[in-house]
């Protein structure tokens, strides 16, 4: 296993996946729809599995002593990690924004880049595994379709999370708000967001490696 | 040790083998107790299959020619002059018969095949 | 001993069947694997390392069950798919760097001195190589974690005669301390004209031959005649029957040839009784 995840990123992972990581800066922006930040993420892991199939990751993985429910394992850990770390690469330019941009009327586009931001992050996350791997592995051959579906997917979720937040007046008191006194309201959608995401995962692996098993490559 | 493999002659490829190399035994070219080189490398020199080279060798151990021991490989079988001059004039004999049906069915007579074997072994 | 055993593999697919498919390969050979575009060659290799499932069948490696032992099955297999084409950009010393950690047995001396052998620079990438120099480089990877099976798909085809031949001069020089095994497919039957010690022959999903090149070759031969030979009584005998103006071609069991007088006999070889064969 860990053969393979030097393999994911020795060989398998794109360059523009790296710069896509550090789009977490963009929690420093004033006012901007901070979800974007993290769909660019999805895009990151989509170029990973374009470039694999350009690059005939199959055939070279193949040859190696490796079980087809191990390569799904290695890649979808390599998934979670883009992910994980992006996430982490963003709180501390969102603490950086919240503090050289005191303003007092917050973010004017979309939910602040707080404690539940990031769980409702954590559950994007886990939507887009759960589309977008199980589809692929059922081809290991087509990358476009299911991004589309996760991408319809994923565009859905954040539009309706973000009008939660704004038109429900408790959501938007509680939530939508980087004041202290609120932490407490917030840290449960993160821990939430953990679960899901952590399950998701898990559930996610099960069905894509079922699905890549019956693939004849 | 010459071999030279033709691919237009009809015979199997062993065939060749086993008759170029009991030649140069009878001959004393290859004189007794000469190691043959082990069976895979003579395959890949000769760029042939390993199993054709064992079928060679096994004809010529068959015929008396070679002798094997078990873990050193293949050697030439000392033998007495007359045995030598038997196991020639055998291995002659062979050919010979099988040319004869050959020339038999070409309707040459005996006389005919005498002289042209008279004429032709002056010439060589 | 049998390095590779092959019992029964069947496999449905809507265009083709794999159908019992068996063969053994013993250890220290080289075995040429024939048969036309899409008779099976490539899903029968596929099914052997379970890239594929197969319906029903058993494999086994040095006598290990493939499906129960498949992790240390891989690691006696070096597996070559196709012409070596995947992370073209990527150097050799980058891909043989993520390889050698899957492998235990893994000799980088071994590999460097294939390299130098083979004439690879490990700072080359993939793309940079003909092809030729691709098979190398798969086989020196193979070679270095010690693979005693090497199964190559295609190995040859696109190659050009004089790297082909330099190939297939390497392949014997591989197998000649008696401790691997080669198994190839290849539709260059004068490849194997070379090389090979044994043939398996597939065609439309089943094995219809598995067996010496020596005993193939000479089971068969070229029987020609004129229209008037060609009589009811011989035609049942005659394999992929060529008629033409003056005359017939066709393959016959050399067991059959007693039975038939005044033909002209030739010996066969690989590709004219692939030939007739298929025409049947």
């Amino acid at each position: 296993m860990k053969a393979l995840l030097f393999k994911e990123i020795k060989l398998a992972m794109h360059p523009t996946t790296y710069l896509f990581m550090v789009i977490g800066a963009m929690l420093m922006i004033p006012s901007y729809p901070y979800y974007v930040a993290f769909v660019y993420t999805c895009l990151g892991i989509f170029f990973i599995f374009l470039s694999a199939r350009e690059n005939k990751d199959i055939f070279f993985t193949a040859s190696l002593p490796v079980r087809k429910s191990d390569v799904v394992k290695s890649r979808i850990i390599t998934v979670a990690i883009v992910e994980l770390l992006q996430l982490a690469i963003g709180i501390p330019f969102a603490i950086i924004g919240i503090r050289i941009n005191p303003n007092a009327a917050g973010n004017m586009v979309g939910i602040e880049a707080n404690m539940a931001f990031f769980g409702l992050v954590l559950i994007m996350y886990a939507l887009f595994n759960a589309i977008f791997l199980p589809l692929f592995y059922k081809t290991a051959v087509n990358v476009g379709i299911p991004l589309v579906f996760a991408g319809i997917a994923v565009t859905m979720y954040v539009v309706a999370v973000e009008l939660a937040v704004q038109m429900i007046p408790f959501f938007k008191t509680h939530l939508d708000t980087t004041a202290p006194a609120m932490a407490k309201y917030q840290f449960p959608i993160l821990i939430a967001g953990m679960l899901i995401f952590a399950l998701a995962l898990w559930l996610t692996f099960r069905k894509s490696a079922a699905n890549f098993e019956k693939v004849d490559l | 040790m010459d071999i030279v493999i033709s691919n237009t002659s009809g015979d199997p490829i062993y065939q060749q083998i086993f008759e170029q190399i009991s030649a140069q035994i009878i001959k004393g070219q290859l004189p007794s107790d000469t190691c043959l080189p082990p069976i895979r490398t003579v395959a890949k020199e000769l760029r042939i299959s390993v199993i054709t080279v064992k079928r060679a060798w096994e004809e010529l151990e068959h015929a008396g020619l070679i002798y094997t021991m078990a873990g050193k490989g293949c050697f030439v079988s000392s033998l007495q002059p007359n045995v030598l001059n038997a196991k020639r004039n055998q291995l002659a004999g062979e050919k010979l018969a099988k040319d004869l049906e050959y020339y038999k069915t070409l309707g040459i007579s005996l006389e005919e095949i005498i002289a042209m074997l008279k004429k032709n072994y002056d010439k060589g | 001993m049998e390095i590779l055993s092959v019992q029964n593999l069947n496999k449905h697919y809507p265009k083709l069947d794999l159908k019992n498919v068996s063969f053994n390969l013993e250890q220290g050979y080289i075995m040429g694997f024939i048969g036309r575009n899409g008779a099976g060659k490539t899903t029968t290799i596929k099914s052997i390392m379970r890239l594929v499932h197969p319906d029903s069948g058993m494999v086994t490696v040095l006598g290990k069950d493939f499906a129960a032992e498949e992790f240390s099955c891989k690691q006696q297999i070096g597996l070559v798919l196709g012409q070596v084409s995947y992370y073209p950009t990527k150097k050799i010393s980058v891909i043989a760097d993520v390889t050698r950690r899957f492998y235990p047995e893994w000799d980088t001396n071994a590999f460097v001195s294939y390299l130098k052998r083979f004439d690879l620079d490990p700072d080359k990438t993939v793309k940079e190589l003909s092809d030729g120099m691709r098979v190398k480089f798969a086989l020196a990877l193979a070679l270095s974690h010690n693979a005693r099976l090497l199964i190559l798909d295609e190995p040859t085809s696109g190659l050009d005669p004089v790297s082909r031949d330099d190939l297939l001069e390497l392949f014997q020089e591989l197998i000649e301390n008696s401790e691997r095994s080669i198994l190839f497919s290849t539709q260059i039957t004068s490849d194997l004209e070379k090389c090979a010690d044994f043939i398996t022959y597939i065609k439309k999903g089943e094995i219809i031959a598995s067996t010496s090149k020596d005993d193939l070759v000479n089971s068969y031969k070229i029987v020609k005649g004129t229209r008037v030979q060609l009589t009811e009584t011989l035609l049942p005998r005659l394999i992929g029957c060529k008629k033409n103006d003056f005359g017939f071609t066709a393959l016959m069991r050399t067991d059959d040839l007693p039975t038939v007088d005044g033909l002209e006999v030739a010996p066969a070889d690989l590709e004219s009784i692939m030939i007739h064969i298929e025409k049947e």
